[in-house]
């Protein structure tokens, strides 16, 4: 959260001055591209999945990421239940019978072009979110405009004892939101409270879907780092709970609370 | 290192056993008009050619010479010589007052005798700034600045635009020790690094140790920052100040009881936040940004053996939206001073520092502060004992007090969204005792040798954690108040030779090791104020680094020009990184992200520089490398470390068109910054993310920038014509002004402050690369006022 404060500072300062923002072009090193590796469980139903593809050269717009078929996607648990994942669409692996399970250890297994991958990722249960409220926001950095910003807050009660995690994910009309929020309890243990949804801006008769999903330790420095690194403060890979070293991408097994809002005229 | 010692102590015999039927002759050298002490004035006896003295920060010489008459003269650059005749039967003691040449009409013609201190001095790796010269060398909105200065000497790197940091002899921004008056100041930068908090009108002298730093230093490894500040002016009150665009100051001078005592009060504000008026935007007209620090100094002679001086500096940034958000920072440091002569060849200056660093963000709009700080007290005693014309020893020892409060989160309201969390203070105590003699041989060599102990324990109280390999608490041990948790000791011998060639060259060679057990971290690539500042400890071992260092110096034309070339090798042990997305701030367990390697650092310096005529200026050339190795960076390869820069160029001019105006200009270039850029890109949660490879492995573009300023003096004199004779005499008018006109990049390059890889706005399936400049044209004017 502190980082965010801080680029409002820089940002605000720099404004005062002559800044100027310009597209170039850059010649960068392509070597070394990577398997993607993006897989969920949820303690619901549906959107269990597991994505397999790859990276590409910076500066090649021209097609689609290379997803990557044929793979064989195993996801297992503490208690030996074993499910194997159908490739539905090129490069997107599911079963409709999939649901995570609070208290479990899930395990995901991914053979293909004779590379094994595999990750662990422990699914704790859910915290419900209590509700959603909306307000409305002044904007810092562009003149006024006519049309009103809101925030929306999401009120939860942490459960008492240090060393949960947590990321919360907005969605607008069921596309989530570009950024990344991934927090500890190390300030929330134990408190009735609320956390803005800070990356976000949202509009009048938006239809907003937030998850609180409940991850463990390792997702949470994953998706920390990221934030770190899309504010360009720290670049650099963030540490993967994949096990081998040619992939990117994480393994996340997750308690997931959901609540919806419609954003009213105030 | 036992031999070292040894030698040493022998050597010092010798010298001591020497002396018989010699006495002393002593005193203090200032400046006629305002009385400042006079700092590193040449003491030279003709009748000896190469026996002289130098006088010490507190302006005190000493010079112990056989029985006999003597012409003994006081020379400084930019003052006139004075001779003074003595017979030297007794003990004599000769405070002199030297008269500033510039006063004088003959502004072109400043000569002094011995201009040729650069090619005297053992000192090796060292950098001064003459004080009038950054008055006329152009800054962006006009605001004159040592540190901007300094950065344009070889082997001193400027962090970049918007930067706090500098990087010396590829150490990173951390490893300088930046003292005002003695007192380390943690943050030396205002608004996220586009000033420094010196304000020049209070600072009398600063000098940048980058080589060798003699043995009364420690603490840091790449260079020492030695930053004074005036006394004040002893014989009357003066006032003097500027008006800016962005800034104004004002400094008033006055005696305390004349010639015995003054103070000196400097007070400067900016105001960049008055322009946020004319904002459409509600908030950020309601915004605030803006610095101000105060400078004081007061200093009293109560006798010819006893003086105290008094010294303090505050400084405050502070920024804030409306009842959002703000966010405030700064320094304040305080010395307390007393010089005591205990003898008229033993000079004593005990001291009693304290500094504090705090930074303090206050989310107003969810009702929470986070707050942090540093705390040191130190006790230091430095000795000069001036042994004979061919050894001056200095000796000493400090102790510091460190408290580190790394961060605590606080509700401003009951009931509020988060717990009140402290993560729990640091202490530790810090000490050094160091000796160090500067011996002739003969009248060719000069040796500096020394050498600096120094202990570092971590104390409690405290709950203290061990980790294991990957970053996790291993091990969790309560100390109580005082009790001892981990020390090292450090042992740094310091050593310097000059030998001189000719009358106009020399030679020097120097060995340094030093040892830092304080440790900034920041996870942003510019620095910023909640960079954190972290002791060692059970998990942190000290820093050390040694070097070496030659180099030849050469004066030409009769001191018209001065050259001097020279290289280092320096090696680095338990250097610091942190592990890809460490939280660096609020966070207990933070020394469970660090990794620790090695690094390497070695260059070559040329500096080319104009003293006299009409047109004075230098140029600088540093060739250089900086590599570190991590075993969980890149499989432990060597890589290029931020601050490591090839080739870097600096060009000052300073042209003296009339008696009154002054043009000058400066142009710097330097190869960017190694930084990581991506090489690929793939998709997270529907969001491009970039793929990194190598750590460094690219490269910022090149930087180049040139500015250009004007300094217009008004007439310093009146002309009266005299009624009874007609002649026209020239009255000094009372008040002394001038105009300052400056362009900062002057041919507009739009050199890079960032370069962003991110999704194209239109089409976030699709990225694009957005580089962002900061400063094209700036001009700016100011109006400078003394009377």
């Amino acid at each position: 959260m502190k980082q965010i404060f801080l680029i409002i500072s820089v940002i605000s300062f720099l404004l005062f001055f002559t800044s100027c923002e310009k597209r170039i072009d850059l010649d960068l090193d392509e070597a070394n591209q990577k398997y993607v590796i993006e897989g969920i469980v949820h303690d619901r139903m549906g959107d269990n999945f597991v994505l397999i593809s790859k990276t590409k050269p910076f500066n090649d717009n021209a097609s689609g990421l290379e997803k990557i078929s044929g793979a064989s996607v195993r996801i297992m648990d503490n208690l030996n239940n074993s499910y194997n994942l159908y490739e539905v669409e090129p490069g997107y692996y599911t079963d409709s019978t999939l649901i995570g399970i609070a208290n479990r250890e899930y395990s995901l297994l991914i053979t293909v072009d004779n590379k094994t991958f595999t990750a662990k990722s422990y699914l704790h249960p859910r915290v419900e979110i209590d509700s959603l409220s909306q307000r409305q926001t002044e904007s810092l950095f562009w003149d006024d405009k006519d049309i009103p910003e809101y925030r929306i807050d999401c009120y939860f009660t942490e459960p008492s004892g240090l060393g949960d995690f947590y990321r919360i994910k907005p969605f607008v009309f069921g596309e989530q939101e570009d950024g990344f929020i991934a927090f500890n309890d190390d300030f929330f243990d134990g408190l009735s409270t609320y956390l803005p949804v800070f990356e976000s801006i949202f509009y009048e008769g938006d239809s907003v879907t937030v998850q609180l999903l409940s991850v463990d330790e390792q997702n949470y420095r994953y998706f920390n780092a990221l934030s770190l690194a899309q504010d360009g403060l720290v670049p650099g890979n963030p540490e993967s709970n994949i096990e081998n070293e040619e992939a990117v991408g994480y393994f996340g097994a997750y308690g997931n609370s959901e609540e919806s809002i419609i954003v009213l005229p105030e | 290192m036992k031999r070292i010692v040894l030698v040493s102590l022998l050597l010092l015999i010798n010298l001591i056993a020497f002396s018989q039927n010699k006495f002393t002759i002593s005193g203090n050298v200032k400046d006629l008009s305002d009385g400042e002490d006079l700092i590193g004035v040449t003491i030279f006896v003709k009748e000896l050619p190469g026996t002289g003295a130098v006088t010490n920060i507190y302006g005190f010489y000493s010079l112990t010479l056989p029985e006999g008459e003597y012409t003994i003269e006081y020379s400084f650059i930019g003052y006139k010589t004075i001779p003074f005749k003595v017979n030297l039967n007794q003990n004599v003691k000769k405070n002199i007052e030297l008269s500033d040449n510039a006063t004088e009409l003959e502004v072109f013609e400043v000569t002094a005798e011995k201009e040729d201190e650069n090619i005297r001095s053992t000192e090796v790796g060292v950098s001064k700034i003459d004080m009038k010269e950054i008055e006329s060398i152009p800054v962006l909105f006009g605001e004159r600045d040592v540190m901007k200065t300094l950065q344009l000497m070889p082997g001193v790197k400027s962090g970049g635009e918007g930067s706090a940091g500098f990087f010396v002899r590829g150490g990173s921004a951390d490893q300088n020790l930046i003292l005002l008056d003695e007192a380390p100041v943690y943050n030396a930068s205002h608004l996220l690094g586009f000033f420094s908090v010196f304000n020049s009108d209070a600072i009398k002298d600063v000098k940048l140790y980058k080589g060798s730093m003699p043995a009364e230093f420690g603490g840091r490894l790449s260079s020492v920052m030695d930053i004074k500040m005036k006394e004040g002016n002893s014989k009357e009150l003066e006032v003097s100040g500027g008006i800016g665009l962005i800034s104004s100051k004002l400094t008033v001078e006055a005696p305390i009881v004349k010639d015995r005592g003054s103070f000196i009060v400097s007070a400067r504000r900016t105001y960049a936040d008055m322009f946020l008026v004319f904002s459409k935007n509600e908030t950020q007209k309601n915004a605030s940004l803006y610095f101000y620090d105060l400078n004081m100094k007061a200093n009293y002679r109560i006798n010819e053996k006893n003086r105290v001086f008094l010294s303090g500096y505050f400084g405050r940034d502070n920024l804030g939206f409306d009842d959002l958000f703000g966010f405030n920072w700064g320094n304040a440091t305080g010395t307390f001073r007393w010089n005591h002569l205990f003898s008229d060849k033993l000079f004593s200056n005990t001291s009693f520092i304290y500094s504090y660093y705090n930074y303090k963000i206050s989310i107003e709009a969810a009702n929470f502060d986070i707050a942090s700080n540093i705390e040191d007290f130190t006790i230091k005693e430095d000795l000069d004992y001036f042994i004979n014309s061919n050894n001056t020893l200095k000796f000493g020892g400090s102790v510091i007090h460190h408290t580190f409060d790394p961060g605590k989160i606080a509700s401003t309201v009951e009931n509020g969204v988060l717990n009140d969390t402290k993560i729990e203070n640091r202490y530790s105590l810090e000490s050094a005792l160091y000796a160090s003699n500067e011996q002739k041989i003969g009248s060719l060599l000069t040796l500096t040798y020394g050498l600096r102990y120094s202990n570092f324990t971590q104390i409690g109280p405290g709950e203290i954690y061990s980790y294991n390999e990957d970053g996790q608490v291993s091990d969790t041990s309560n100390y109580d108040k005082f009790e001892q948790v981990v020390s090292y000791n450090g042992l740094a011998p310091r050593f310097s030779a000059k030998y001189s060639l000719n009358e106009s060259s020399s030679l020097k060679a120097s060995y340094a090791r030093s040892y830092q057990y304080l440790h900034l971290l920041s996870n942003s690539s510019s620095g910023s104020p909640t960079d954190a500042w972290m002791p060692s400890s059970n998990n942190i071992k000290p820093e050390i680094a040694d070097q070496v260092g030659v180099g030849y110096f050469k004066n030409l034309k009769k001191n018209s020009y001065e050259f001097s070339v020279e290289t280092y090798y320096k090696v680095l042990d338990n250097a610091i990184d942190y592990r890809t997305g460490a939280e660096v701030t609020l966070n207990a367990t933070v020394e469970g992200e660090l990794l620790f390697g090695e690094g390497r650092a070695y260059g070559l310096e040329l500096y080319l520089k104009k003293k006299k005529g009409k047109f004075t200026g230098w140029m600088s050339y540093t060739l250089s490398r900086s590599e570190g190795s991590f075993k969980d960076i890149d499989k432990g390869n060597w890589f290029p470390t931020k601050q490591d820069r090839t080739h870097d160029i600096s060009l000052v001019g300073i042209w003296s068109i009339s008696e009154r105006v002054k043009l000058s200009s400066t142009f710097v270039y330097y190869t960017g910054n190694a930084v990581t850029f991506p090489t690929g890109k793939y998709v997270i949660d529907n969001q491009t993310i970039n793929l990194y490879s190598e750590r460094n492995g690219s490269r910022m573009p090149n930087y180049h920038r040139m500015d250009i300023g004007l300094t217009i003096d008004n007439k310093k004199f009146k002309e009266i014509k005299k009624p009874d004779t007609g002649e026209i005499e020239k009255v000094k008018k009372k008040v002394e002004s001038s105009w300052n006109f400056s362009v900062y990049n002057v041919y507009g390059r739009e050199n890079a402050y960032s370069i962003t890889f991110q999704e194209q706005a239109n089409d976030p399936t699709k990225t694009e690369i957005v580089q962002l400049s900061l400063f094209k044209i700036i001009p700016s004017i100011s109006y400078n006022f003394r009377f």
